[in-house]
């Protein structure tokens, strides 16, 4: 029913596409061109009044620099966690594996702890990313803590912790 | 000297802690000039729309095309192409030409994209739902003479602390019958930036 739908619709555009009459001057072959746009019309124009994003990135010296600096850091704090990883690693099985090799190893220092705190819970997804990449630092220095503090308020905010003081003492 | 340092530390504390309480909006004027980071803002757009109203309603094309037909020229916005660092939402200054076409009488404007379906759908409702009296008929739209279109340039140029940022924004008309271009306008806009 549906083909038949498409088939009825193509043969009524064609037949008011040759409707239209020649004028003197007019390319006679025309009609390719009509039959090939009158398929895409719908996408052609969905663009209309619409801004078309196509931007580029500009270099930016000050951006390029921090963000240097952030990948230094996260470097730095990276190769830390692992030294101290590689060493929690070493002294476990010294101290508790020939003790509690089974329980202890296997449950705790392979899968429970070092995946969970080590791999995938403190290093990769907890700590590393809530606190280089989203939340610690991002939402701190959103906050204010770590830009630039605002003086007028730091200074309404003396004023007032010294009358607070004075009333109450 | 113990307890007057600690109250100075409890002061301190106080104080920063109070900072992150205080919060000041205020209105300003619209047409108020405020620059902040140097990026793009409400007054480039504003600068933008007042060149783009003033050359497109004062070029010859609207004289030679009321010459020729009589008649105001119809005319449907296409679309603009951002292709500056920065993302620019063209419909800030887009708006200001249309109302002005508008409100001028001089240019007649017709729907086009995403409004124009609505508008359609609105009209396949009609058939089946309005009386017959207020039930609009299809096939009776103004068919458009022009449409504009237009792109969004910028070049970057930084260093240290300094930037200099340099945007063209260029619009054009364009005969939909015979592909010729009638119009084209420009706006350029130059910003020195130290941080």
């Amino acid at each position: 029913m549906k083909t038949i739908g498409y088939i009825a619709s193509g043969l009524i555009m064609m037949s008011s596409i040759s409707a239209i009459a020649q004028d003197a001057d007019q390319n006679p072959n025309w009609r390719n061109s009509a039959e090939k746009y009158a398929t895409q019309a719908s996408d052609l124009t969905a663009t209309e009044s619409t801004t078309i994003q196509d931007t580029y990135e500009a270099y930016d010296w000050r951006e390029a620099k921090a963000e240097e600096k952030q990948e230094r850091q996260d470097r730095r704090y990276n190769l830390k966690t692992m030294r101290i990883q590689s060493r929690y690693n070493y002294n476990r099985p010294y101290q508790y594996g020939h003790y509690n090799q089974n329980n202890w190893n296997n449950g705790c220092g392979n899968n429970g702890w070092n995946n969970g705190f080590g791999n995938n819970g403190w290093n990769n997804n907890g700590w590393n990313n809530g606190y280089y990449g989203n939340g610690y630092n991002n939402g701190f220095n959103n906050f204010g803590y770590w830009g630039k503090p605002n003086y007028t308020n730091l200074l309404i905010g003396a004023g007032l912790g010294v009358g607070l003081y004075y009333l109450l003492h | 000297m113990k307890k007057l340092s600690i109250n100075f530390l409890l002061v301190g504390i106080l104080a920063i802690g109070l900072q992150s309480c205080f919060r000041s909006v205020s209105r300003v004027d619209p047409d108020k000039e405020i620059d902040i980071s140097g990026s793009w803002n409400d007054v480039d757009s504003k600068l933008t729309a007042d060149a783009m109203v003033e050359q497109v309603l004062g070029d010859i094309w609207l004289k030679n095309h009321m010459m020729a037909t009589k008649e105001k020229p119809v005319v449907i916005v296409g679309f603009v192409k951002n292709k500056s660092h920065e993302h620019i939402d063209a419909e800030t200054f887009m708006k200001d030409i249309e109302r002005a076409f508008v409100t001028s009488q001089k240019v007649r404007l017709v729907q086009g994209g995403e409004k124009r379906e609505a508008v359609r759908g609105e009209r396949a409702d009609q058939q089946d739902n309005a009386s017959v009296s207020t039930m609009k008929k299809w096939g009776l739209e103004v068919g458009a003479d022009y449409m504009m279109q237009g792109s969004i340039n910028s070049i970057v140029d930084a260093l240290d602390r300094k930037k200099v940022v340099y945007y063209q924004i260029d619009l054009e008309l364009t005969n939909i019958q015979t592909n010729e271009i009638v119009w084209i306008g420009d706006k350029k806009i130059k910003k020195m930036v130290k941080n």
